[in-house]
């Protein structure tokens, strides 16, 4: 007797026909609960009816979510005929009363981009008790609903990623520090095209990335994973490279499906791809931003020259970093570094010819460790993946092959940050902030 | 636009929480004389009667009395004032059915077969051959006539659901792109989509989010599906969660 057949996701018995075509009754169902559970809004939402009242020249279509304190809307601008996204802040002005002046300056800037990755703001103010943005609407998915769908490839995932690189080395650019890069906020419009949302609006919002307002709400937590050591530890010396430590944690999520928490593998160990790939999403999570990419950019040429080659030509931003000093170092470094300067040490007083290796095992040159990585050769030589990135590879590999490049400056030479996105500025105290040190 | 765009377009204003549904416009009515209501009955019995059929049929009921019955049992329904003796407590409609059929079956089927004889009353088209071939696949294991009910209910829900979205991608000609989706709605491989999306000469990433859409677009009939059958829209994920259970394991 045949057997009968087992559905490859749930492992539960087909029937042994069905009016679908997708043959899981069970997995089918299961599609009717929501994708996640709803957040619940900490402000009033407004009714529908007031809504379409405050907004006469648009024809509101959907409801597209609903968060912590705003509310998004589907619209179609009548005049125009053109699809728009209608964002509804609630804002406790008596609480934040330097809201409104925040909230101008920076959708003002907003609205000066223009890139085909970002989306853009077309019209902003304050009308009826509601602060709103008219937003480019964005037909697709976002990023976290597609990798939902299976995942993506390794092809696709550079992409994406090159593809946001371009779009933050732009804003970046002019002076705008998105802060909030997660999937949720990378959409994919119908025809597989990455596009930005929500540019610079947790600085306007004044949602500042601190402990207090993180364990408040669910949708915080999430967003945690992705946020840059600094925007936790030290809010007020944030700038663009948070962007890029959070671009690397997506970059990992793509090539990976797991977040980079705790001790984790490099890219290449859980599937089939360029070993390169590893260097470039370590060195986008460098704990210190001086000693990531120093520019988005950066990691976008280290991408083409991956996509571009068969052979195995450097990576020109990743290895001018190997070389450059380093300021601080890992907590696997300093025990490594003290290990082999005691162990020196003792065969110092032993043997003469142990002082060679109390020499490599010092400090003060700060490539502790390198006596046992050298011994491997490359690509079996994997670094101590829990601290991040180890430079000691790279610097293996680049020798004599790729000129240093020096980091170039955030805005190009002349350029002035545009007024109130001054890095020292990023965060705004809230309620939640705590005391500006 | 049609009613049920309407409706969609109301919905997704309030974010799927549907305000009114057939089975709470059914209730409202009470014993008045409503065509809103005697109508959104009407399409609620045409949708579900196989359930029944199949519940009585798993019951030992012969095929064509299993018919009679179910007609018979219509007949009283769709009668309003029949209707307001059932038992109409505020719930769910398919707890509600499946209540009103054994209290027909047990009560007066009998005397309406006997007052009828000679011709069989021809309520709702139903495909009496069509529901004996599924009833013929269904597997003939230790299934209660009551879980055999439930879980054609659910199937129903969900044949329902896939027609509505079936119907969008008519309308909107992209047939072949939803036949393609479909297979993939509950399962597919890396590889799978990449062939899919070559035929279609989509991007792999793009016929992804296709996939993403769809399976929201089917979301949104089910629980739209599922609401109707509710006084409490607010109940769905409940009511979702027992056809899910009623699915087996």
């Amino acid at each position: 007797m045949k057997k009968p057949a087992l559905c490859p996701r749930c492992g539960v018995q087909l029937p042994t026909a069905t009016e679908f075509d997708s043959p899981c009754p069970r997995c089918l169902m299961q599609l009717g609960f929501e994708e996640s559970k709803p957040q619940s809004p900490q402000f009033e939402v407004p009714k529908i009816e007031e809504v379409i009242k405050t907004f006469p020249q648009l024809e509101i279509l959907e409801l597209v979510g609903t968060g912590g304190m705003g509310i998004v809307y589907h619209a179609r601008q009548k005049g125009l005929d053109r699809d728009v996204a209608l964002k509804l802040v609630s804002v406790d002005v008596t609480a934040d009363p330097a809201f409104a002046e925040r909230f101008s300056r920076e959708a003002r800037a907003l609205a000066s981009l223009s890139h085909p990755a970002i989306t853009g703001v077309f019209d902003f103010g304050q009308v009826g008790g509601f602060y709103y943005l008219i937003m480019e609407y964005v037909d697709g998915a976002n990023l976290r609903q597609v990798m939902n769908t299976g995942g993506l490839s390794t092809r696709e995932a550079m992409a994406m990623v090159s593809r946001m690189c371009d779009a933050l080395q732009y804003a970046h650019d002019n002076g705008i520090v998105h802060r909030d890069i997660k999937p949720e906020n990378l959409l994919i419009n119908r025809a597989g095209e990455l596009k930005i949302i929500d540019f610079g609006l947790a600085k306007m919002l004044g949602q500042a990335p601190t402990v207090g307002s993180l364990t408040r709400t669910d949708q915080a937590m999430g967003t945690w994973h992705y946020m840059a050591p600094e925007q936790v530890e030290r809010p007020l010396e944030v700038d663009h490279r948070a962007d890029i430590f959070s671009l690397g944690v997506v970059f990992y999520e793509l090539l990976t499906g797991e977040l980079p928490i705790g001790r984790f593998s490099p890219p290449s160990q859980r599937g089939e791809m360029d070993i390169r790939l590893d260097k470039i999403v370590m060195h986008a999570l460098e704990k210190e931003p001086a000693e990531r990419y120093q520019r988005a950019g950066q990691v976008k040429t280290d991408l083409d020259i991956v996509k571009d080659s068969r052979g195995a030509p450097q990576l020109a931003s990743a290895m001018a970093a190997a070389r450059a000093p380093k300021k601080e170092r890992g907590a696997g470094f300093w025990i490594f570094s003290v290990l082999g300067g005691c162990l020196g040490l003792l065969l110092l007083f032993g043997c003469l010819g142990a002082m060679l290796f109390a020499v490599t095992g010092s400090p003060s040159d700060g490539r502790a460790g390198q006596a046992e990585v050298t011994e491997t050769p490359e690509p079996a030589a994997v670094p101590q993946w829990g601290d991040r990135y180890d430079e000691s590879i790279l610097e293996e590999a680049s020798q004599g092959l790729v000129p240093a490049e020096t980091p170039e400056p955030l805005l190009p030479p002349g350029e002035q940050p545009i007024e109130g996105i001054e890095t020292n500025e990023l965060i705004e105290p809230t309620p939640d902030s705590p005391p500006l040190r | 636009m049609s009613e049920s765009e309407i409706n969609h377009r109301i919905d997704r204003l309030h974010g799927g929480q549907f305000r009114t549904t057939r089975w709470s416009v059914v209730q409202a009515a009470g014993r008045n004389d409503s065509p809103s209501a005697a109508e959104a009955l009407s399409v609620l019995c045409e949708s579900y009667w196989y359930p029944l059929y199949s519940y009585l049929r798993r019951r030992g009921t012969k095929a064509e009395e299993a018919a009679d019955l179910t007609q018979g049992f219509f007949a009283r329904l769709l009668d309003k004032h029949d209707l307001a003796d059932a038992d109409r407590e505020k719930g769910r409609f398919r707890a509600f059915l499946l209540t009103a059929l054994k209290h027909y079956v047990s009560n007066e089927a009998d005397r309406e077969r006997a007052e009828k004889r000679g011709g069989r009353q021809t309520i709702l088209s139903l495909d009496v051959e069509a529901a004996e071939g599924r009833f013929a696949i269904e597997p003939a294991d230790e299934r209660t006539p009551e879980d055999e009910f439930s879980r054609n209910w659910a199937m129903i829900t969900m044949e329902r659901a896939m027609e509505r979205v079936r119907e969008d991608y008519r309308r909107s000609n992209r047939m072949e792109l939803f036949e393609r989706l479909a297979p993939c709605m509950t399962h597919a491989q890396e590889t799978t989509y990449r062939t899919l999306a070559e035929e279609l000469d989509m991007n792999e990433t793009a016929f992804k989010v296709a996939v993403h859409r769809v399976r929201k677009r089917f979301r949104e009939c089910l629980r739209r599906e599922i609401a109707e059958t509710l006084t409490d829209a607010g109940e769905i994920e409940e009511e979702l969660r027992d056809l899910f259970e009623a699915l087996g394991s």
